[in-house]
């Protein structure tokens, strides 16, 4: 029964076709552009509209060529995606190719997918890129962290494949393919060529899960060949992690399945200060490209002009890389980084007292 | 992320097989490395103490051709194994040398900084007993 199931779900996943990215979108000429380009603003809930407006502004500021079309959350299910966000809101992403997404707060319930779980499937986004860098001027344990993790995102451990066996014996099926494999270890090669990394390290536990971790390492090298300017290395999961609290400084590009994916990419985040100040971006097929923060909405203080856009702000940086629009990603991130280190204009969570609009000025300024 | 940035908020954490090997390594990563971190293994009947983080440390024959592997976890581990046996003052005794030893600084092997060897170490712990 749950063969059937398994491969029901395959099939659907099957995308015929090429593999990959924005190599060959049309977003890819990137200074003159007569025309603006269109993007999906998801402001989200709680601070999501006050860090969004943040965005706004700066791209304002740094004449940005970006149209935004924004979306919201509706209050009722819409049937055709069984969730909240509406039919209008994904095509909207589809049409315009990349989106920038706030925190969004899943209402509780039954009878609907979570957000995440719908824009992750109706996009069909296979991979979560977030770098870590550590930011200059915001002392952490660790100063020389520049790394950039990506992480599978459909299948692996939380395929959802669940079951008992018998009372009090209850069984989860891990799920790993060729197809999703090489797909998000293309991504990752393409990603460290795009922006001059050096390494990709392929994380895993193959010693213990042969067949599973076996499949996907065997993926990796395949790609792997193809890039021979990348150097390629495989680590054991549970020394990267020591590693990792060691000496960050070892990482370039980590490439891994689902779970120690999730795993690893909050505890980079943890090295460089929080989610609040990691930004993430989901590819999907067809070079979708949803930068999001991925803090919490942070219901406490919304609306009360405190909270911090930074993470919302790299989010949309990587945004604009992704449309090859290095230039003004630079400015942008040059401005964000310049405002932290100076570290006059700092929001509360980073021991400062400014506000959203104070911070956002400061960047502003700065560029 | 909670135990790379506040690792102080923890006490003890149970865990299933694998998280539990990710958050061993990491604590242990955090506190100093696998050359100190004990570790022992429970079964029905039995213990096994070992020392606490899988990763690195193992394995590696420059290490043992070179006298420098830390003995610090195994002996830990050891510390352990006589709590274990219901034996907590030779236990407090081997841990005491053993901290006395590393807080001042003098013999240390390489993962901890130093340049002493294994049995430099192990000698400075038996001199520091009492």
């Amino acid at each position: 029964m749950a063969l059937r199931q398994i491969f029901r779900r395959l099939s659907v996943n099957r995308i015929p076709g090429r593999i990959y990215p924005s190599l060959g979108q049309p977003f890819s000429s990137a200074a003159s552009l007569s025309e603006p380009i269109r993007a999906t603003l998801f402001p989200g809930d709680g601070i999501g509209p006050e860090i969004a407006e943040s965005v706004k502004q700066v791209f304002g500021a740094a004449e940005v060529p970006i149209e935004w079309e924004e979306h919201y959350v509706s209050d009722k299910v819409d049937p055709r995606t069984e969730s909240f966000l509406t039919w209008e809101s994904l095509q909207s992403v589809r049409r315009n190719g990349v989106g920038l997404k706030g925190p969004m707060a899943t209402p509780i319930g039954k009878g609907h997918r979570s957000l995440n779980l719908t824009l992750r499937k109706e996009l069909g986004l296979y991979a979560n890129v977030r770098p870590c860098q550590s930011l200059p001027g915001y002392k952490t344990r660790y100063d020389d962290v520049n790394l950039v993790t990506i992480r599978e995102n459909t299948e692996g451990e939380y395929s959802g494949l669940e079951h008992q066996v018998v009372r009090g014996v209850v069984e989860s099926l891990k799920i790993i393919t060729r197809q999703a494999s090489l797909r998000v270890a293309e991504y990752a090669f393409h990603y460290a060529k795009a922006n001059g990394r050096q390494r990709v390290s392929a994380i895993h536990k193959a010693n213990i899960m042969r067949k599973t971790d076996g499949l996907f390492l065997k993926c990796c090298r395949e790609v792997a060949e193809k890039y021979p300017e990348i150097t390629y290395e495989e680590v054991i999961i549970d020394n990267c992690c020591m590693m990792l609290v060691k000496n960050p400084a070892l990482f370039d590009v980590l490439v891994m399945p689902n779970l120690y994916g999730d795993i690893i990419s909050d505890l980079c985040a943890g090295l460089i200060g929080g989610l609040g100040l990691t930004p993430s971006c989901n590819i999907g097929e067809g070079g979708i490209a949803l930068a999001e923060a991925v803090h919490g909405s942070a219901p406490d203080i919304a609306g009360k002009n405190l909270a911090n856009p930074t993470a919302l702000l790299l989010s949309s940086v990587m945004m604009l890389r992704h449309l090859k629009l290095n230039n003004k990603a630079d400015r942008i991130q040059n401005a964000i980084l310049s405002t932290i280190a100076q570290g006059t204009h700092r929001t509360g969570d980073l021991g400062g007292s400014s506000s959203t609009t104070d911070f956002t000025k400061a960047v502003c300024d700065h560029l | 992320m909670q135990l790379v940035s506040k690792p102080e908020q923890f006490d003890v954490m149970v865990t299933p097989n694998l998280y539990g090997n990710l958050v061993a390594n990491t604590a242990a990563g955090i506190a100093g490395g696998t050359g100190v971190m004990p570790g022992g293994n429970v079964g029905q009947d039995h213990a096994v103490f070992e020392q606490g983080a899988s990763a690195g440390n193992v394995g590696n024959e420059k290490i043992v051709e070179q006298k420098k592997a830390n003995p610090v976890a195994l002996l830990l581990s050891s510390a352990m194994m006589l709590r274990h046996l219901q034996f907590p003052s030779f236990a407090d005794r081997l841990e005491t040398a053993v901290r006395r030893v590393i807080a001042e600084g003098k013999y240390r092997t390489k993962d901890l900084g130093g340049s002493s060897t294994t049995q430099e170490v192990v000698d400075a712990v038996i001199a520091k007993l009492d």
